[in-house]
């Protein structure tokens, strides 16, 4: 019973294929056609950064998904619990689908086409898509999955504690970001960030971003536990 | 799609909706649109028709089958009992004795109309009919 | 009858407000219940403490004998359809008709469709694109569809037509027959589904008025009219719900058993008596006039 309803939440998901597999890759295809265009142009190799839009909209279906899907699934008695983990395995499963076409697209810009024939690094950028095909496979998976968790975690915050609740959060981040920067300057501690990223692979940033996701997570289920649709 | 027409008009709120259920089967059967040892619709089908709760319907009909009116064949139904048109009529003349007679007298004595001439007023409303 | 609802000194506060206070209540299997009471009486939050929606202030809630509160066995059983519930704005009328396939574990797809062609929904529109009627539709046809042991209608049919909600009783009364479940109906058309209710709870300003079978409670109140000094008589010592009066004449709504006694009192005093109407009896309680709300949706 309990896996019946859970599924029932990945098939509301999954009944908006649209936003969750199509239109971003549209957005992405779409930076990717004016950059080819461009790159026909240009002599030197062109380098862009196209497929953060990829990104960026899943952070944006994470914020758009707790809005519009939560009061429906909770108003049809859905349990907050199946809510959450059919969302899960529906925010898992389409951070997978786009993951394995980054790699795919990855592999044809880098080691197929030589950059589709114009010198165009689209999908396979330096140090970020450094490593095999399976390690991009895993950091571009993370990395969505991340920014999925990261929006959810925002809306989570509004449905639990409403508009005031949200604001208050928003300030204190505010704060403390500009507290930690001006310390940053003040100590000098930034050259370390840039030899921390020197020294480390991306694979390995990427690792350190799973439990910010787990945390995010974590703190999501605990807000919609309490949060009324 | 077709609308049925309600008949939910025919039931008032001044009695309880279970005895205008049994009224109304009774009535059936004193006309005659309901023959002895022919089938009642069922209280599913009532409830349908008048817009009420079955339960209500199924009130109705139970009344009359304590009364020995209606009995059930099991698995098929709900059936007018022999002799039951006989026996409604009989208690029909009761309660109309008590109904209107009683009162028709009484009345009738407080306006100092006379036996003679009650009986002439019946036969006049007979003959005006 | 086995209870499917125990409702014990439920209290819910906002703030300030006790939007509920203190009430209990029953349910029973397989009866159709009316939740009547005015605007903002606390019927709708109610029905949000039951599904655990929201969250007690105080009380008690068991539903089918366990607290509903993220109990699974306990909320797919029931199918609460309110006037506000909210649609993700990508869906059509199919999408939320296959999701709720997929909630309900009682789903009739085929009744489902067959009301849709009842009712003429256009199965491919947006949500966001249905007019207020077609909304409510959705709502009524989910409600019906899911055969939940606790189905509870919330002003389901705001902007439905005469015609509409005839089906809608129509389909409801069918379905009843052959599926028994517990119905809890809430709406201001009372006069509309006052035949189809078993048993009537009246809420009014959070709290429990009535609770009571339909049947005790017709004939409950009733109006008599006739000279004033002979009305008051009669009235006197009986509760007057109401009371108005014109020249020689008074009108006054009397709560009382209804029984023979009081019957004959009037006659003998020659007085005219009137039933009142369960509607009319619930604007007599709750002190108000009757609310228009259908009328100013439309």
């Amino acid at each position: 019973m309990t896996t019946n309803r859970m599924q029932g939440v990945i098939r509301l998901h999954m009944k908006d294929k649209m936003n969750w597999l199509v239109t971003p890759w549209i957005v992405v295809l779409c930076s990717f056609a004016v950059n080819l265009v461009i790159s026909q142009f240009m002599e030197a190799d062109l380098y862009t950064g196209g497929v953060a839009s990829l990104y960026i909209y899943m952070l944006v279906i994470g914020i758009v998904t707790l809005t519009h899907t939560f009061p429906f699934a909770i108003g049809f008695n859905v349990r907050r619990k199946d809510y959450f983990w059919g969302t899960l395995v529906a925010a898992g499963g389409a951070s997978l689908y786009s993951a394995v076409i980054l790699t795919l697209l990855s592999y044809v810009e880098y080691d197929l086409t030589d950059g589709w024939g114009s010198g165009l690094n689209f999908f396979h950028l330096p140090y970020l898509s450094d490593g095999s095909l399976f390690v991009q496979l895993v950091v571009s998976f993370l990395l969505i999955l991340n920014l999925f968790y990261t929006g959810f975690f925002i809306t989570g915050i509004f449905k639990r504690f409403g508009r005031a609740g949200l604001f208050t959060f928003a300030i204190a981040l505010l704060i403390l970001g500009t507290v930690f920067s001006f310390i940053m300057t003040q100590q000098e501690w930034w050259v370390n960030v840039i030899d921390w990223f020197n020294a480390h692979t991306m694979f390995e940033f990427t690792l350190w971003t799973l439990p910010v996701t787990v945390v995010f997570m974590l703190l999501s289920y605990a807000m919609l536990r309490r949060a009324t649709a | 799609m077709v609308v049925k027409q309600k008949m939910s008009v025919l039931i008032d709120d001044s009695r309880p909706i279970f005895m205008q259920i049994a009224e109304r089967i009774e009535n059936d059967i004193i006309e005659g649109r309901l023959a002895e040892e022919s089938q009642v619709p069922s209280t599913n089908q009532f409830a349908a028709f008048y817009q009420i709760n079955p339960a209500t319907a199924a009130k109705g009909v139970n009344q009359l089958v304590d009364q020995g009116i209606l009995y059930k064949k099991r698995g098929i139904g709900m059936f007018v009992a022999e002799g039951s048109r006989a026996r409604l009529l009989e208690n029909r003349k009761e309660q109309f004795y008590e109904q209107y007679v009683v009162t028709m007298v009484r009345e009738a004595e407080k306006l100092g109309i006379t036996a003679e001439q009650l009986s002439e007023m019946i036969r006049r409303g007979e003959r005006s009919q | 009858m086995s209870t499917i609802v125990k409702v014990d000194r439920l209290t819910k506060s906002y703030k300030d407000i006790d939007a509920v206070k203190d009430v209990s209540f029953t349910l029973e299997e397989n009866k159709i219940y009316g939740m009547l009471g005015r605007n903002g009486a606390g019927k709708t939050t109610i029905m949000h403490l039951l599904t655990a929606q929201i969250f007690p202030t105080g009380g008690d809630i068991q539903v089918f004998g366990e607290a509903p509160y993220e109990n699974d066995r306990v909320l797919s059983r029931i199918c609460f359809i309110k006037e506000s519930q909210k649609y993700p704005t990508t869906f059509a009328v199919r999408d939320v008709l296959e999701v709720a396939a997929g909630l309900f574990p009682k789903w009739d797809r085929e009744f489902a469709y067959s009301l849709v062609e009842d009712f003429r929904l256009p199965l491919k529109r947006k949500m966001t694109k249905l007019s207020r009627g077609m909304l409510s539709a959705v709502g009524i046809i989910v409600g019906l569809a899911s055969r939940a042991p606790l189905t509870i209608f919330d002003e389901p049919y705001l902007g439905l037509d005469a015609v509409a909600r005839s089906l809608f009783y129509d389909r409801l009364l069918e379905d009843y027959a052959e599926h028994p479940r517990t119905i809890v109906l809430s709406t201001h058309l009372i006069d509309e589904v006052s035949r189809m209710l078993e048993h009537v709870i009246l809420i009014d300003g959070g709290k429990l008025l009535l609770d009571e079978e339909a049947e005790q409670l017709q004939g409950r109140a009733y109006t008599v009219v006739g000279s004033s000094s002979k009305v008051e008589s009669f009235a006197a010592g009986k509760r007057v719900l109401a009371r108005e009066s014109m020249g020689g004449l008074t009108t006054v709504t009397v709560m009382g058993g209804a029984g023979s006694d009081d019957r004959k009192q009037a006659l003998t005093l020659g007085l005219e008596m009137a039933p009142v109407t369960l509607q009319q009896l619930v604007v007599h309680l709750t002190g108000g006039k009757p609310e228009h709300k259908e009328a100013k949706a439309q």
